[in-house]
């Protein structure tokens, strides 16, 4: 055990295999405690894979994961549940509990883990929902929403619990450009007010320079370049440079990644 | 060729026994969390209301012809050699030990077991029990537990429901269509329905309730494959759900009631 000081999260020679092919490759990654690390990668390049292994809902074929020190692979399911109530995580998909109204999402962790009252609970949700532009939506069923409403359920669902790692996984994908930047500035609030330690996947160039302190670039399963958001404007990186203007003429070693789209 | 076979049917086998292990591992974990059932009771008191109000009407009607066409086939096969009390003791009898939990168990199983694996895969496709799981709620404790014990409660209220509604369906062939009394009837039950039987067909019951949602929560938890796997999680659980409900019946029979 060592807390404080050294990387939140820490993957080292991380090697996956899915559906018979290598997903991630050696790769190595870590998190720095404050900071938002952004992730941005192609379609189909592994990025869900890599926020599933940092918060272990999937285990390395072989490498290691720390969680603040903790490896992943040593805990129990009662020290990885323990571990849990740090971190919280809006998922592509938003995974939003079907069988619970909206409030029900956003109250089930407060209802779960903490010793509020009722009222208390109906005032946290209501609180959490409007940061999300959401009030009064609270009554509703996940059946009845729009995909981007769905998204910011299960994005004021993750952040309900004051968490202290946030894993945003495409938080603005599907939203109209208003929206999104105020989720951008919610993602910011949350790192500022709060000083949580953010790792957003994104294909949302705008938002990962906007909320970004660190952008990396994946690619065949590694990172393929990392910096601040002012070197990835200024940075020769074929792919990078790509990304940033929004290319579609593939060169060098991106080109290999298309046979497995 | 014949080495082909021998391969296939060693894999084929040994995934079958890796499957039981996982199945039995499952098992485990959802009854250790039987004791700590009060943190689930909300989700639990909407599974019994669920697995067993709502089946009732179903029960209603299987079990009302099961009993009917008991007595018709009892009074057939007896023709005129035995008195008629013992048709009502027939009637009773089997369905208490035997036809009313089983026939209860395969119409619940189609109906509560095939939905819960429908249920539960869904959730697991849709990453909802990933965000369980990060929500640091335990997804067998919270999910899968409520089903079960709810299914293990239930069974032997619906199988009685159902037996009282099964042997009055007897019990209005004999008198309306057979011609027997009332009083016969009622005096062949006294005669020859003892407690054990009751019993026992509770216990059969019990057993049976627990079967019929495990088997739907492990074919749930273990969807993979989308749409079609969570098709193919209803199925699995109705087919295995069929077999292990007349397998366990055949044993429970040798334990419950033993011959000689
Ligand atoms: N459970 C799984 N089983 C098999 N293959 C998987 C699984 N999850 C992911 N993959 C494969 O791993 C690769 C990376 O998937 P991942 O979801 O991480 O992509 P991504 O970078 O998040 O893409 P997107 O931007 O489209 O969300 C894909 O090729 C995918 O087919
Ligand atoms: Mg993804």
């Amino acid at each position: 055990m060592m807390p404080e000081g050294g990387p939140i999260i820490e993957l080292k020679n991380v090697c996956k295999d899915l559906g018979g092919q290598r997903v991630l490759d050696r790769l190595n990654l870590s998190v720095e405690r404050g900071e938002t690390l952004v992730i941005m990668g192609r379609s189909g390049a592994g990025k869900s894979v890599i926020l599933k292994h940092m918060v272990g809902l999937m285990s390395p074929d072989s490498g290691e994961v720390a969680f603040d020190g903790h490896r992943l692979s040593a805990l129990d399911s009662r020290e990885l549940q323990e571990l849990r109530k740090r971190m919280v995580m809006l998922f592509q998909s938003s995974a939003l509990f079907d069988s619970m109204s909206v409030g029900g999402n956003v109250s089930l962790g407060l209802r779960k883990h903490t010793r509020l009252g009722r009222d208390e609970i109906a005032r946290v949700v209501e609180r959490k929902l409007s940061a999300v532009g959401l009030s009064g939506t609270s009554a509703k069923m996940p059946a009845e929403l729009s995909g981007g409403m769905r998204k910011r359920v299960g994005l004021a669902r993750a952040i309900s619990m004051d968490p202290e790692v946030v894993f945003y996984d495409e938080p603005t994908t599907g939203l109209d450009p208003i929206t999104a930047g105020s989720i951008n500035e919610l993602i910011l609030d949350t790192r500022n007010s709060l000083g949580v330690t953010g790792i957003v996947v994104t294909h949302d160039v705008a938002s990962a320079l906007k909320v970004g302190t660190r952008i990396c670039l994946l690619d065949l399963g590694r990172i393929v370049f990392e910096g601040t958001p002012g070197q990835a404007r200024q940075t020769d990186h074929p792919l990078m440079k790509q990304f940033l203007a929004g290319t579609a003429k593939v060169p060098g070693a991106a080109g290999k990644a298309d046979s497995r789209l | 060729m014949v080495f082909n076979l021998l391969h296939f049917v060693g894999e084929s086998t040994l995934a079958s026994l890796f499957r039981l292990g996982q199945a039995v591992r499952l098992l485990g974990r959802v009854v250790s969390g039987i004791p700590f059932i009060w943190r689930v009771r909300g989700e639990t008191v909407t599974q019994m209301i669920r697995i067993g109000v709502d089946s009732l009407p179903l029960v209603a009607v299987t079990s009302a012809f099961t009993g009917m066409v008991l007595a018709v086939q009892t009074s057939y096969q007896i023709e005129e050699y035995v008195p008629q009390i013992f048709i009502a003791a027939a009637v009773a009898k089997a369905t208490i030990i035997e036809l009313g939990p089983v026939i209860t168990a395969l119409v619940i199983s189609g109906r509560v077991g095939a939905s819960i694996a429908a249920e539960i895969g869904t959730m697991r496709v849709t990453e909802q029990i990933d965000a369980l799981e990060m929500m640091a709620i335990d997804p067998v404790q919270y999910l899968l537990l409520p089903r079960f014990f709810a299914g293990l409660i239930m069974m032997p209220v619906i199988v009685t429901y159902g037996c009282l509604i099964a042997v009055s369906g007897g019990w209005a062939v004999c008198v309306y269509y057979l011609g027997m009394s009332s009083t016969a009837f009622l005096e062949g039950m006294r005669q020859f329905v003892y407690p054990y039987d009751v019993y026992s067909g509770l216990f059969k019951s019990l057993v049976f309730g627990g079967t019929l949602t495990m088997v739907g929560c492990f074919y749930g938890y273990c969807t993979s494959e989308g749409a079609a796997g969570v098709g193919m999680a209803a199925t699995r659980s109705v087919v295995t759900n069929c077999l292990l409900i007349l397998m366990f019946d055949y044993f429970l029979a040798m334990l419950l009631f033993p011959v000689g």
